[in-house]
Order: structure tokens, then sequence, then C-alpha cells
């Protein structure tokens, strides 16, 4: 598992730019760097994003503070840099303040989740492929390891719910259990299409895949990426799939009882997540780092290196920026609704996505896969959604809310 | 693997895995297993084997541990103290954890220790793992589908809610229309 990024140009600039300094320096400090280096980014990126969502939210409710603290004039506020400094003041007051554990917490896993979220969140981003052969690993399980160590967050969040000893909070914390473990399913099986057109869980190798067939994996999969971008906009809790966390029913849901750091972990995990999802979603299904309409040099190259990199930071933000949009768009999902669209909507479209990639699978197999027929099997996907799309809402509609509740508890009729 | 990597993470493996037991707290046990499973998967690694590894993380770290403790935050009065276990339970599980080890023990001596299989420093590759199970262990593999199966069937019986009973209030509403009438 010996990282080729080290002999890519980023790692020979590198090592290049210490040997000037009379220093050599071992593979694996290397490798701790470019961890480094990862860590740093996301760090940074999730301020930036707080900033970004802040702003563009502020611009649409039209709300004063985030677009005006900071330069371009504070009684003005300039359309691009006002509001910049908001996340660092935020920053700056959650550092400051008290950690509070509440007196009848159970201290230890209360004070566990919020790193444990955080930390699973950044362990996962060790595979994804930045460039050409720049990832931090390029395990050969990539896809299976990101899946498996992040299905490790619901149970810190459920960890947060049981251990804040607040009703709110273990609603919460049940809700997130039920609504992570239902969307997984669809969620890996959405992923299962690609995974049988690259033949290959490991990251870079999806990505070369992809460059091999001439087609981004979106095309003969595109139920299977609309499945996994709802799935996972389900996954990291984001409206309109908030209900772990709704304010208006449960005061804030599991992170009720968090203060100061803590609160800022759940915070910050909550976006880190989201650009999880997004770098996973740009990898599997818009090719990673493949730049459109560019030839891949056998040899990698520094320029193949910043444009690979830059096109897959283009990808990732759209996926994110999508993301945002949704959420300030669109009301909370009821919880009856959000277990049948798991549940009766998206599993049932992700085994015919599959069924799709099958025969793509195969067609490309025996040397008969023409562009044409990628397009009429995309074609045949999306009627698919929409077809079945009408008819579970046509479902949705006619079945009520009271089919949720155990019969004792139901008003006498 | 070096020998203090293992001790370290048998370790971790073990005691959780006595937390577990011992715990009077449920939630704590639970969590301590999933500790344990995770030093597990840890061992996997060390094996090369991280396809197993990801899936012992996924499978049960993931699912069926975080599935207990949701079950375990629907419980009625979790937050007492449990009670303590009788000396029949005491001797009973003494016993059978004696019977299991005995058990264990046989198949461990009888085992050649054979390591053969996977030659490849890398762990065996997904290729290999598949093609292991879909022709070498093929009926396993298949009896083990099978059981899922079953065991998927007997959760939606279990599950499902009898046929008289009414599901939804239009249904409620027509049946009283029918007792009145």
């Amino acid at each position: 598992m010996s990282p080729d990024w080290i002999h890519s140009p980023a790692g020979e600039y590198l090592r290049a730019a210490v040997s000037r300094w009379g220093w050599s320096i071992p593979d694996l400090l290397l490798q701790l760097v470019m961890l480094a280096v990862v860590l740093i980014f996301l760090c940074l990126s999730a301020l930036f994003l707080i900033w970004l969502e802040r702003k563009i939210s502020a611009r649409i409710q039209n709300r004063m503070g985030p677009m005006l603290t900071g330069p371009g004039g504070l009684k003005n506020g300039s359309m691009w840099t006002g509001g910049l400094l908001q996340t660092a003041a935020d920053a700056i007051k959650l550092l400051l303040k008290e950690l509070i554990v509440p007196g009848r917490a159970d201290a230890v896993p209360f004070i566990i989740a919020p790193i444990l979220i955080f930390a699973v969140s950044v362990t996962a981003f060790v595979v994804i492929p930045w460039a050409p052969a720049l990832s931090v690993a390029d395990l050969n399980i990539g896809l299976l390891y990101i899946i498996s160590v992040s299905s490790l967050t619901v149970l810190s969040i459920i960890m947060a719910g049981w251990a804040s000893n607040n009703k709110y909070s273990l609603l919460g914390g049940l809700r997130s259990a039920a609504q992570m473990l239902s969307y997984e399913i669809p969620l890996l099986f959405a992923l299962l299409g690609p995974i049988l057109l690259a033949g290959t869980l490991s990251m870079q190798g999806i990505v070369m895949a992809q460059y091999e067939l001439g087609v981004w994996y979106i095309v003969p999969s595109f139920l299977g990426a609309v499945i996994y971008y709802i799935a996972a906009i389900a996954e990291v809790n984001r409206p309109p799939f908030d209900i772990p966390e709704a304010e208006s029913e449960l005061v804030a849901g599991y992170v009720s009882e968090y203060s100061g750091m803590m609160f800022a972990m759940f915070f910050l995990a909550e976006f880190s997540n989201m650009m999880l999802v997004s770098a996973v979603a740009a990898t599997v299904f818009l090719g990673g780092w493949l730049v459109p309409f560019m030839e891949v040099p056998s040899e990698p190259s520094l320029f193949y290196t910043l444009a690979g990199c830059l096109v897959f930071f283009l990808k990732m933000y759209f996926l994110i920026l999508v993301m945002m949009w949704i959420r300030w768009t669109f009301p909370r999902v009821r919880p009856d609704h959000l277990m049948n669209l798991g549940w009766k909507f998206l599993l049932p479209m992700a085994f015919v996505n599959l069924l799709i990639c099958a025969v793509v699978g195969m067609l490309e197999a025996y040397g008969m896969l023409t562009w044409w027929k990628v397009v009429v099997l995309g074609g045949v996907s999306l009627l698919l959604v929409l077809s079945g799309f009408s008819l579970f809402t046509r479902h949705e509609q006619s079945s009520s809310p009271s089919a949720l509740i155990p019969h004792s508890q139901e008003p006498a009729a | 693997m070096s020998p203090f990597l293992f001790y370290f993470l048998a370790g971790v493996v073990l005691i959780p895995a006595l937390a577990v037991v011992l715990s009077e707290n449920l939630f704590h046990a639970g969590l301590s297993l999933i500790v344990s499973f995770l030093g597990i998967a840890a061992i996997y690694v060390t094996l090369s084997a991280p396809f197993v590894a990801g899936m012992q993380v996924l499978v049960y770290a993931g699912a069926i541990a975080v599935l207990l403790l949701f079950a375990f935050m629907l419980t009625h009065d979790i937050m007492k103290p449990l009670q303590k276990a009788t000396r029949g339970q005491q001797v009973s599980a003494l016993l059978a954890c004696v019977l299991l080890a005995g058990a264990m023990g046989r198949v461990l001596a009888a085992s050649g220790w054979e390591l053969s299989l996977v030659s490849d420093s890398e762990g065996a590759s997904l290729t290999e793992l598949g093609l292991a199970y879909l022709t070498r262990y093929l009926v396993p593999f298949e009896l083990i589908s099978i059981l899922l199966l079953m065991t998927l069937i007997g959760a939606v019986v279990i599950a499902r809610k009898e046929e008289h009973e009414p599901t939804t209030e239009f249904e409620q509403l027509s049946e009283t229309a029918e007792e009145i009438s």
C-alpha cells in the first residue's frame, strides 16, 4: 500500500524542496504531511463553507449579520467580502465559551461523542483521490472503507443523544438512528452499480475505469447518482431530511445540551460530512479528477495534477452548492414520508440501477458497447425515475399519517 | 505483525469484552461491545484481510451494535441500575462459558493452522474472494443467503400487523359503521 503520489510530481517537488535544505525525508513522514494538509484543508474549507452558507441564506432571507461583518464597510456591506469575518467571530466566541457537561449527563460518552463524529469524518477522507495518484492512501477497498468508517457517525449521534439525559436529545438520537440506518441501504446499493462497472473498490481505480469507459458513470448509472445524492443528504442530516435536529419540535435534537467547542465539533462534522459525500459523488459519478476533453498523460505531469485537482474541487463544490440550494428551498419531510421514501422508492430504484449497470457491464465485456446504447440506457433510467416517483407520490398522498401511530395511542374515534 | 501490536489489539478486544459482561449500565456495555468489534477489525487488518475488516466495521460495529443501542434507548427504565444476577444465572452462565471454551478449544486444536490460502502480502484481492465464494465455497455461501432470507421473512411476519386489524382511520371508521348497522 505504498502510496503512488510520493513518486508523483507533487511528492517529488516536496522532496526536492526539502532536500534543498539538506534533509531527506522518509516516505512515512511525507504521508503524515499529506494527512496534515488534508486535515488543514478540511478545517479551512468547513470554515469557508459555513461562511458561504450563511452568506447565501442571508442573501435569500435578507439578514444583516452575515452580510456586514468584516471588510467592505460596516455601513453598506460589500456584495462579496461583507460577512467574511462572521465565521471567524463565531469560532472565537465558541472557543471562549465554557464547556458545560450537564450534572446528570453520562459524562464520558457525552464528551467522546463530538470528538468521535469529527474524527470519523476526517478518517474517511484518507482515500479521497484529489488528483491522479494523489491521495493519502489508495486502499484497494477504498469505497468500502469510506462506507464502513462513516457508518460509525450514527454511533456518535446516538451517544450524544443518550448521554445528554434530555428527552429531546434522546428523541433526536432515536430518529437519527432510524433514519441513518434506513438510508445507508439505498446509499450502498446506489454505489454498487458503479462498483460493478469499475470492477474495483479503489477510488483511483474507479476514476481510471471511467476514463477507460469514455463517459462518467452518471450517464449509465444516472438513477444511481440521483439515489445516492438523495440518500447522502439524508445521511448527513441536512434539510429537508433534518428531522433528527428539527428545531421547531426538538429544540436542537441531539446537540441541545452541547456548548462551546463541543457544539462546534458537531457543526464542523456536519460540513466535513457534506464535503465527504460530495467528494464521493464527484469521484464515483462525475469522473473525479478527470478533466473533460483531455487525455490523461501516462506519466503524471504537474500540469495535469493541478488541473485535475482544480476540476475535482469544482465538481465537489458544485454538489455542495446544490445541497445548500436544496436546503433553503424545500420544507422538512414528514418522518413517515421519509421512511417510505427510503424503503419503498429509493431501494427498489437502486435495484433497477444495479440491473442497468450490469447490462452496461456485460455489453462492455463483450465489446458491444457503443455510446448510443449508453445514452439509451441512461434515458430508460431517467424515465424509470420519473414514473416511479410519480407512482410513489400518488401512493404517499393517499396514505394518512395515522398509519404510523400504534393503535393503543390513537385517539378514540 | 509485531507481537507488541498483537497484544495491544488483543487488549483492545478483551478488556471492553469484559466490560460488556460486567458493566451494570446496559448502554455502556453496548458501547464497549463496539470498541471490542473495532479491535477485531484492526486484527483483521494486521492479518492482511482489509475487506473482512471493512465488513466487520460496517456490519458489526456500524449496524448490529447500533441497532442494539437503538433497542436499549426504546427500553423502559434503562437508566436504573440493573438487577443483580441470581446465583442460578451465574452458575449456568459459567457452565455455558466452559462448554463453549471447550468446544472452541477442540476446533482450534484440530486445525492445522493452515495459512497458505493467501500468500499475497497485500491480502486476498476482491476478485479472488468473489471467485472463492462462487466456486469453492458456493454451498455455504448459498446456505447463508437462505438463512438470511428466512430471517428476513420471519422479521416481516413478526412485525406485520394482523390482517383483521384495521390499519387506517378510514378502515376503522368503516368497521364501526358496519358494527352499528
